[in-house]
């Protein structure tokens, strides 16, 4: 089962090779679709594990319902960037890189094994750093490097903990490592290790220092996905990796680290009221929102990973809304820059849309966001009222953040330019949107469907 | 001379004599540069297969030279590495005019001098084959008709190699008065004394110096970017891999028994300094070939990460890692050759993407794999090192070199993102060269077949056991 | 499942003309928005004869989150009934009045896709059966005001006063959310009914967590209601559509405070609510000093309704169930009236906002004026308008409790309310106008609206007093007859004051407009709001951007500065020099001969 998703976005990216040209964006949207639809079934049918891949590693590939959340909101994610990915330079090679971040960010979903785990982390870099390069704007040159050698520093400690870990424990395979007994010390030791390579991909705050230049660098379906899936490898890591593997350790890390979360959360939230600029309000009001989920996944409770699930699923469909507007907005402005404003007499839909989109993602209730920051917020009082507090002021900055955007370009004197929605940019908003309901009125829908998994996650922490 | 005598020098003897063919015939009448190349080449995979089909079995000349499995798969990885280069070398010979026959000749002498040294199980034949490697790739360097630069980067070559070769030397002679013999079996049967450490450490010295570990390394660099690209690949590859093999042995001669010795603490702080300061001193470079020098005494520091951590046993991690630099520096160098400019600085490279996208694809295989980034075999073969220096307790070293990585990749990447530059308008376009880019296209697909599926190579490297 | 058609229709009309977009044409628009309303007054209504029968009626309609008692679920009690009835009946009327007073706008299809959805949300905070879908109302409330408050997006006042309603709102929101899920970790639920049976079991819970909870709350209250000190959304509020004003402070939103208190009353700390009722007190006080020097024809109405609801909350907050609620439907009846009345003349008298430049439009608008003068005299709490039954109520709460100090704050308030509310009345209706203009009375559909409310507002005391019309359980505090009187004589003597005062214009009164109007910038709390808020907000959101984000972006920008200078410096050694080569070489030799000779000792 599993392994079909890492096939059809090869077979993409293969395809690519040959003279497709214009064929390459619509196979690429395809083959995302695919994706998420079989990443659904499987999420609906269950999972089993699949095929060995080479004895020599012992590799495994498998997914259950955590992943399978996550597989979906690959495909969405993957098949909305490809379609926002129109007149593109040379559209065979970036759509051939493309679906090799495909490949790699659902293969990091799949992998049940420490080193295949690693294999498609890092490989995930390659074709994120050149997407970023070749196609990026205009710092892309210091923000492709300081995001690589930041995201490698990472890994790179996650490699040492890996090796120390597998040749002590004798085994890579995951499953087999979370019933090795540890020591508490050794614990919090490796957990330090594989938290390095996650804190800084998700990024935790204050590691985000690649962060803000690489969303403003990146090409806006890169930045979308870099944001949206490719953030929530790290989720996984910590929740499906790090809790299950050295659960005394991550208990012990928690004060620290839902510390840590907390104040990025506020710390996020609070520099998004400074930008002015879409690209830079999306970049740290994503981080507030991805330390937020950190908060939740470093917690190890049923209820907590249920909450990383929505809070995940959500952050994927509101930031690919916000990114796609925030493109819609610069192709009609000019710029990235906040719009001098009254875009709203002269596109009305625009203007819904993305007051929906801002909407969902400060949080208000009926929205995919509500459930999310809800869910995580209610399993993060019951160990850390606290820190829980301190998050919870985020409702306020979201607000200020989120309505001084919409004021600023869409409130005042009537614009000179700047047409309403076409009929394609619309079709592209409105599946997300539907999806972003369906997740805030139904999260149960995702949850559910995980309740097997969490509770042997639950079952792996006691 | 025994069956056995013969099965052991067979591949050296028929790298030799091809050699000497090579000449023969080029001095009755000119052979074609292609012409030259391709038999040179066919001799070169000849001993390969001579080699492998052989296999291993007892040592010869009265255990002098072995016929292990070590000996086996280095002699197998030189022929073939010198194959690639004397193939990307065609080109290249025609375009500067130089002699091709010599030029194959020397190519293969220094191969057979490699495969000498990766079978040597004595001090004396190590020398022998030392300098019959050394001397060709002498020659090589300095062939530069017209440039007075080249010259001066073969003497500082020559006259750092010749002191080398003395300290070996020296080292040989210490240690045969120590224990009153030079084959290898009768140094782990000595006992310690000053004479014999002494001699111990300048032969490691010597070794040393030829697979360029830092403070050995001076010499590369310059070396590197003064020879012309195919010599720079042998240099940078055969060497090394018979520098490597040849340490092999002769830690694996001293470490078992009652006279083990601990080559751990001396190994260890070798790989940390080459290490550290191979990728310090490549991240400022903007000549490739240079860059491409303190990569490949980088790549030095990491196989002496896995022989501190597990010594002789180490053998298998060892052999894995070669032949993946191989194949990754070959490719690189490869690329290289391709190119209008021998010693290419990154603004040369501007274009490359646009003209030749096949190339800067396979240029990309070979960085990342350099970096280490999987799904390419760099990633396994460091993989493997690192697993090794773990189970060594050598979690420091892991650290250092996961983190130097790093670091690596900064200047890696600028090569390759260098390609995508806008062209120069005063560029001159590189030729098609269709055999130059076969090999370096092949080279690109072996790292990432071994990357995707490492199980073959690895049991090959597996008999590299003693 | 009646029930949940209360809900359902405004919420479906809300999705029905966003999709529709502009294809509903303008006055269907209107039309169906009210309709529903209408329809969901009706479900309700419908609802009355079952409630006879039993004491609740119950919706589950679906899973939500997935938090125990986190579902779709409704629950009405008759209490909460005769609330809903309320809010659907007014917020109707206001809905067609808007049919008029939007005629010519352009934005007719996102005013009332708010306005249906505001209704929607607020019937959620009174019907949600638990915490969770209460507290989706209470913030769906806060987002339909920004958005109508806002709706005139070309007027940069509007524009600013949406956002610092929003944001105010969320301050409550963010307060509330802490509460609800100290609460939950608490209870381990969010159902209402259950965590009020754990609450009365335990008796008293003034333990720490739910004194914090209670506090948060009550946090969370005092936002919407536009309590002190975070009232000061309400003011600039009124820069909205005058509709808006009016669903805001009489139908919806204002008034969820009120309905948390009387609805979580059980579960929380008893010194919060006491608390609750003390805020109440100097917040309805403070706001009518406030509303007093108002010259704003609205801003004078905003203040009355914070000090309304004010008096709200002191009967709330003093466990006066009943009061509360009389107060606060009464309250509703009246404010719309007056607030609608106020549009009329606003639109009649083109959009002159200063009473001081009005007058004399009694008699051009009489229609207008009539329903004026009916909700003036409840605001002053004069007989025999509603407004005099429902304060008379609070202040005999009051007394029942024994809570002197709090009757003193409610008659001093009535005073001075009876007093704005005589100067406002004469100053627009009845004085010598000062700017002569053309007026007119408005269309029929605004004039109905205000004429239905302007009845209700004069009977429904009465009838509710008298026991005619029930308003849910409970019942009112038996008030001494000396109460009736006093209360009476005081609002009376207030209204005369007012009236003498003011009968001849403003300019006449300037005396005494001198010292009211050093009241009128509400005690500066505006400015306390501004630097206690928004300042040190932008401050410390400077200070990051600045400070530490910078600092971080630096650190590692010098870390790479830092690998940048080794590698200089180790480039150096290779500089070319066989010499130096030779030299390395062999120190690196002799360093391994000399640490083999140590080591093997």
């Amino acid at each position: 089962m599993p392994v079909e998703i890492l096939v059809i976005p090869l077979i993409v990216a293969l395809a690519c090779a040959l003279p497709i040209g214009a064929l390459a964006r619509p196979l690429a949207v395809l083959g995302g679709l695919i994706v998420a639809a079989d990443a659904a079934a499987g999420l609906w049918l269950g999972y089993g594990v699949s095929s060995p891949m080479d004895p020599a590693i012992g590799s495994i590939l498998g997914a259950d319902g955590f992943s399978g959340a996550m597989l979906v909101l690959t495909g969405v994610l993957f098949a909305t960037g490809a379609a926002a990915s129109t007149g593109v330079r040379s559209p065979r090679g970036y759509f051939a890189l493309w679906s090799l971040l495909q490949v790699t960010v659902s293969g990091v979903f799949l992998a049940r094994d420490l080193v295949l785990f690693f294999i498609f982390w890092e490989a995930m870099l390659v074709p994120l750093a050149l997407l970023m390069w070749l196609w990026g704007g205009a710092d892309r040159r210091a923000a492709t490097f300081r995001f690589v050698l930041y995201t490698m520093t990472g890994s790179a400690l996650f490699l040492i903990g890996i090796i120390a870990l597998g040749v002590g424990a004798g085994t890579f395979s995951i499953p087999a490592l979370a019933g090795y007994r540890l020591s508490e010390g050794s614990q919090i030791a490796f957990a330090v290790l594989f938290l390095a390579a996650f804190a800084v991909k998700l990024p935790l705050f204050p590691f985000h220092g690649w962060l803000p230049r690489a969303y403003a660098a990146a090409p806006l379906p890169v930045a979308l996905v870099l944001s949206g899936i490719v953030a929530k490898t790290a989720v996984y890591g910590i929740a499906r990796i790090c809790v299950p593997l050295f659960p005394l350790g991550m208990s012990d890390l928690a004060p620290g680290l839902v510390a840590l979360a907390a104040v990025g959360t506020l710390y996020g939230a609070l520099l998004a009221t400074r930008q002015c600029d879409t690209r830079g309000l999306i970049a740290f009001s994503s981080l507030s929102h991805l330390n937020l989920i950190g908060l939740a996944a470093v917690l190890g409770t049923v209820e907590a990973a249920r909450a990383v699930i929505v809070a995940s699923v959500s952050h994927g469909l509101v930031v690919a809304a916000l990114f796609l507007l925030a493109g819609m907005l610069a192709s009609r402005t000019g710029s990235s820059a906040f719009a001098t404003g009254g875009l709203a007499a002269r596109a009305p839909v625009l203007a819904m849309f993305t007051t929906f989109a801002i909407v969902a993602a400060i949080g208000v209730p009926g929205t995919s966001g509500f459930a999310g920051e809800f869910l995580v917020l209610a399993s993060a009082y019951v160990r850390f009222p606290g820190a829980g507090l301190v998050a919870t002021l985020v409702v306020i900055v979201a607000a200020v953040y989120g309505v001084r955007f919409l004021r600023a370009t869409f409130f005042g004197a009537g614009a000179a330019r700047g047409d309403d929605l076409s009929r394609r940019e619309r079709a592209i908003l409105i599946p997300l949107f539907v999806l972003i309901l369906v997740v805030g009125l139904a999260p149960w829908t995702l949850t559910d469907s995980v309740r097997l998994v969490t509770a042997q996650t639950a079952e792996l922490h006691r | 001379m025994t069956t056995a005598d013969a099965a052991a020098i067979a591949p050296v003897a028929a790298l030799a004599f091809g050699a000497c063919l090579i000449v023969a015939i080029d001095l009755l009448g000119k052979l074609g540069s292609r012409a030259s190349a391709s038999l040179g080449a066919i001799v070169a995979l000849g001993a390969a297969v001579i080699a492998v089909a052989v296999g291993p079995g007892a040592p010869g000349f009265g255990a002098m030279v072995a016929r292990d499995g070590v000996a086996v798969f280095f002699v197998a990885l030189i022929g073939t590495v010198t194959a690639a280069v004397l193939v990307l070398g065609a080109g290249y010979v025609t375009r500067d005019d130089l002699p091709p026959g010599e030029v194959v000749a020397l190519l293969l002498f220094s191969a057979a001098g490699a495969a000498l040294m990766a079978s040597a199980n004595d001090l004396l034949i190590l020398f022998l084959g030392l300098e019959l490697l050394s001397l060709p790739l002498y020659v090589l360097a300095g062939l530069h008709r017209a440039r007075i630069h080249g010259d001066e980067g073969a003497l500082t070559y020559f006259l750092l190699g010749a002191s080398a070769s003395a300290v070996l030397l020296y080292g040989t002679a210490l240690l045969y008065a120590a224990t009153a013999q030079t084959t290898f079996t009768g140094l782990g049967r000595s006992t310690h004394n000053s004479l014999y450490l002494a001699g111990l450490a300048l032969v490691l010295g010597g070794l040393a110096f030829k697979a360029a570990l830092v403070p050995f390394h001076t010499w590369a660099p310059d070396a590197y970017e003064s020879a012309r690209t195919p010599v720079t690949a042998q240099m940078a590859v055969v060497a090394k891999v018979a520098a490597f093999a040849a340490l092999l042995r002769v830690i694996a001669a001293t470490s078992y028994g009652e006279a083990a010795l601990d080559w751990q603490v001396s190994l260890a702080a070798l790989a940390a300094m080459t290490i550290v300061i191979a990728d310090l001193s490549a991240l400022g470079q903007r000549r490739v070939k240079r860059l491409l020098a303190y990569s490949s005494v980088s790549h030095a520091g990491y196989v002496a990460i896995a022989l501190a951590a597990a010594g002789a046993a180490a053998g298998p991690t060892i052999a894995f890692y070669l032949a993946v630099y191989a194949a990754l520096t070959i490719g690189a160098f490869g690329v290289l050759t391709l190119l209008p400019n021998d010693d290419p600085t990154l603004d040369d490279l501007a274009g490359l993407a646009r003209r030749r996208p096949v190339l800067v694809g396979a240029l990309g295989v070979f960085l990342f794999g350099l970096t280490g980034v999987p799904p390419t075999a760099g990633f396994i073969a460091k993989l493997y090192v690192f697993e090794a220096a773990a189970r060594g307790q050598l979690l420091w070293l892991v650290a250092l070199g996961v983190l130097a990585s790093v670091v690596s990749a900064a200047y890696y990447l600028r090569v390759l993102l260098a390609c995508f530059a806008p062209p120069r308008l005063d560029a001159i376009a590189p030729g098609r060269a269709r055999v130059g880019t076969a090999v370096v296209v092949v080279a690109a697909v072996v790292v990432l077949a071994v990357g995707l599926l490492p199980g073959p190579l690895l049991d090959a490297a597996r008999t590299v056991r003693f | 499942m009646t029930l949940a058609l209360v809900v359902a229709f405004p919420l479906a009309a809300a999705i029905l003309i966003a999709l529709a977009g502009g294809r509903l044409g303008r006055r269907t628009t209107g039309v169906v928005a009210s309709l529903a309303i209408f329809l969901s007054f009706g479900a309700a209504a419908s609802m009355i004869a079952t409630m006879l029968s039993r004491p609740l009626i119950e919706a589950r309609i679906g899973p939500w989150l997935p938090i125990a008692g986190a579902d779709f679920a409704l629950v009405v009690d008759s209490s909460m009934l005769a609330v809903t009835l309320t809010i659907t009946g007014v917020s109707a009327l206001i809905s067609v009045y808007s049919i008029g007073y939007l005629a010519h706008d352009r934005g007719t299809q996102r005013y009332f896709a708010a306005l249906d959805l505001f209704v929607a949300a607020m019937l959620l905070i009174v019907l949600a059966s638990n915490l969770a879908l209460l507290f989706a109302g209470w913030e769906l409330v806060g987002l339909c005001s920004y958005l109508l408050i806002g709706h005139v997006r070309e007027r940069p006042a509007a524009g600013a006063a949406a956002v610092r309603a929003f944001v105010v709102s969320r301050v409550g929101d963010a307060a509330f959310l802490g509460g609800i899920l100290l609460i939950a970790t608490s209870f381990h639920t969010l159902d209402l009914a259950q965590i009020a049976g754990v609450a009365i079991e335990h008796g008293n819970m003034g333990t720490d967590p739910l004194v914090v909870a209670s506090a948060l709350l009550l946090v969370g209250a005092l936002a919407k209601s536009a309590q002190f000190p975070l009232h000061v959304w309400l003011p600039d509020a009124m820069e909205g559509p005058t509709p808006v004003s009016a669903l805001i402070q009489a139908a919806t939103m204002v008034t969820g405070g009120v309905v948390l208190l009387m609805r979580m009353r059980s579960a929380l700390a008893p010194d919060v609510l006491q608390a609750a009722a003390i805020i109440g007190g100097f917040t309805a006080l403070g706001a009518a000093l406030v509303a007093m020097g108002q010259r704003d024809l609205r801003r004078v109405l905003a203040w009355s309704t914070i000090s309304q609801v004010g008096l709200m909350f002191v009967a709330a907050g003093l466990g006066a169930v009943f009061a509360a609620r009389f107060h606060l439907i009464s309250h509703a009846l009246f404010k719309a009236t007056l607030l609608l009345g106020s549009g009329s003349v606003v639109h009649a008298a083109s959009d002159e906002l200063d009473i001081g430049r009005l007058g004399g439009l009694g008699r051009r608008m009489r229609w207008t004026a009539g329903a004026f003068a009916v909700g003036t005299l409840a605001l002053a709490a004069l007989p025999p308008v509603s407004g005099f039954f429902s304060n008379e109520g609070i202040a005999a709460a009051a007394l029942a409790e024994s809570e002197p100090f709090l009757l003193g704050l409610a008659l001093v308030t009535s005073f001075i309310s009876a007093f704005y509310a005589a100067r406002l009345f004469v100053l627009v209706f009845v004085a010598r106008p000062t700017v002569e203009r053309e007026v007119h009375e408005s269309s029929v559909v605004m004039v109905i609206p205000i004429a239905i409310l302007a009845a209700g507002a004069l009977v429904f005391g009465g009838l509710v007093s008298s026991g005619v019309l029930p308003i849910g359980s409970g019942r009112a505090d038996e008030a001494p007859i000396s109460i009736v009187a006093i209360s009476f004589a005081i609002a009376l003597a207030g209204f005369s004051l007012g009236w003498l005062t003011y009968r001849h214009g403003l300019e006449r009164a300037r005396p005494v407009e001198e010292v009211t109007g050093r009241l009128a910038n509400g005690f500066g709390v505006d400015w306390v709001y501004r630097v206690t808020f928004e300042q040190p907000f932008t401050a410390i959101a400077r200070e990051l951007d600045t400070g530490a984000e910078r600092a971080n972006q630096l650190a590692i920008d010098g870390l790479v500065l830092l690998v940048r200078a080794s590698s200089t410096l180790v480039r150096r050694v290779q500089a070319g020099y066989v010499s130096r080569y030779e030299i390395l070489l062999i120190g690196g030799a002799v360093a391994l001969l000399a640490y083999w000779n140590w080591s093997a000792r």
